[in-house]
């Protein structure tokens, strides 16, 4: 029955040690707490397979050396035990003390195997959330890389439209130019001025015509009768005015009143003309047709072509 | 101060149109700078026709002897009426205005012409009119619309 006891757990150390870093870091405190309980074995003492071949050599500084893992440190060689000096030891004693340190070894590295596995189940469920995470922030990603095509392609249409609407703006501009000016009400002179220079006018029309009447040598040379005086609009003026006077002499004031009636129906003339060419006069004619019958510019032309 | 109601906008097309037109029209004349002189000597030939019709005139032709004493005071009376065609034919868009006469013979209207020599309390009645001794101011009107007289020419009446 001893045997089978020993043997399971030593295997189980065996298998678990078989990674030389666990057995390592984990074991080598408790060794060196538990060996100063455990006696050397004696030279006497039958020895377990799995124990250090320099025990069988007798080297005692051959198994310190195996203790410190390689490294070589030059301890005080403990005086040789002797079953002279231990008698009460027995190899049953030695074989269950050695069977208590390796069974507290292997309920530490039990204990290390949960917390490790713990880890690794912890790791595995981060892993398995990354991973999760992962998918889902690749989904966002294409998700989000398929509205940036879409809205690339709506700023691309945008940008189509607004160069449209660009060179359109552009025509409406040169349009809107050559409308402005035609939609302009802004006068350069005031009302009053217009009233100002009538007046002014009117008043070099009544100096002119009392200076004509004063100054030129106008002498009544012959009778006369109305059928002499030239058809026009200045007839009536000077028949009414001029002719019915003695043959002596032209009375002034009646010949001022003749000279100021010729000189305003003359500046008249002047005043309210487009020009004194044939293509002033057809444009005033056109004007006067566009104002008298509100027809546009256009229809009055192709009336005036027919006639 | 601005003359009457604000104008349409086709009737501000159209007074664009005479504006900017009478402006390039003028220079197109190709004896524009001649103008006045030829002006005034036409005026100077028909007053001369006229007085000598009318057998009056002196020892001389008449059109020398105004050409020699007036063509100066012509040609200012010439300039000034030219200084107010431009204003109102090539500066003033809002309205479109015209100076008016009134000719020989037509009856006399109060709404549209002033007797220039109305005396206190007495009434024109039915007078023709003799001729125009002061120029009107007269606005014209849109297509069937009524003109309005700004400034009434004065006149002188049969029998004033």
């Amino acid at each position: 029955m001893l045997p089978a006891l020993i043997t399971r757990p030593i295997t189980r150390i065996v298998d678990i040690f078989s990674p030389p870093k666990v057995e390592d870091t984990v074991e080598q405190p408790q060794r060196t707490s538990l060996d100063d309980q455990v006696p050397t074995p004696s030279p006497e003492m039958p020895r377990h397979p799995s124990q250090g071949h320099a025990d069988a050599s007798g080297d005692n500084s051959t198994l310190v050396h195996n203790r410190t893992n390689g490294r070589h440190e030059e301890r005080p060689r403990p005086a040789p035990r002797t079953g002279a000096h231990r008698p009460w030891l027995s190899r049953e004693d030695h074989l269950q003390s050695r069977l208590r340190i390796q069974t507290a070894r292997l309920r530490s590295l039990e204990n290390t195997h949960d917390q490790l596995a713990s880890e690794h189940e912890s790791l595995k469920r981060d892993h398995r959330q990354l991973l999760e995470t992962h998918q889902i922030a690749l989904t966002n990603l294409h998700g989000t890389r398929m509205t940036c095509k879409e809205q690339q392609q709506e700023t691309d249409a945008l940008r189509e439209k607004l160069r449209d609407s660009s060179v359109l703006l552009d025509v409406r501009n040169q349009e809107m130019k050559v409308a402005k000016t035609f939609l302009s009400r802004e006068d350069l002179f005031s009302a009053s001025d217009v009233f100002q220079s009538v007046r002014d006018l009117n008043s070099e029309i009544m100096q002119t015509a009392t200076y004509f009447a004063e100054t030129l040598p106008l002498k009544r040379l012959r009778t006369s009768s109305a059928e002499e005086v030239p058809e026009g609009p200045y007839k009536s003026i000077f028949v009414t005015l001029v002719l019915p006077q003695g043959p002596e002499g032209v009375d002034v004031g009646s010949l001022e009143l003749a000279l100021q009636g010729f000189l305003t129906f003359y500046t008249s003339a002047v005043v309210n003309t487009w020009g004194f060419s044939s293509t002033s006069s057809w444009c005033d004619k056109l004007y006067s047709k566009v104002c008298e019958t509100g027809m546009l510019i256009g229809r009055v032309l192709h009336t005036i072509a027919s006639n | 101060m601005h003359l009457i109601s604000p104008p349409s906008e086709d009737r501000t097309v159209a007074s664009n149109w005479r504006v900017l037109t009478r402006r390039t029209i003028a220079h197109m004349d190709s004896n524009y700078d001649d103008l006045p002189r030829k002006i005034v000597n036409n005026m100077i030939k028909q007053l001369a026709e006229l007085l000598s019709s009318c057998g009056v005139g002196g020892t001389v032709d008449n059109a020398d002897v105004i050409r020699k004493q007036g063509a100066e005071k012509l040609e200012a009376l010439f300039t000034a009426a030219q200084k107010l065609n431009k204003m109102i034919g090539e500066n003033f868009v809002s309205e479109d205005l015209m100076v008016s006469v009134i000719r020989g013979g037509t009856m006399f209207d109060g709404e549209r012409m002033e007797n220039a020599y109305a005396r206190a309390g007495s009434k024109p009645g039915q007078r023709a009119v003799v001729c125009t001794t002061d120029l009107g101011l007269y606005e014209r009107k849109k297509a069937k619309g009524v003109g309005k007289m700004l400034i009434k020419p004065k006149v002188v009446l049969r029998d004033s």
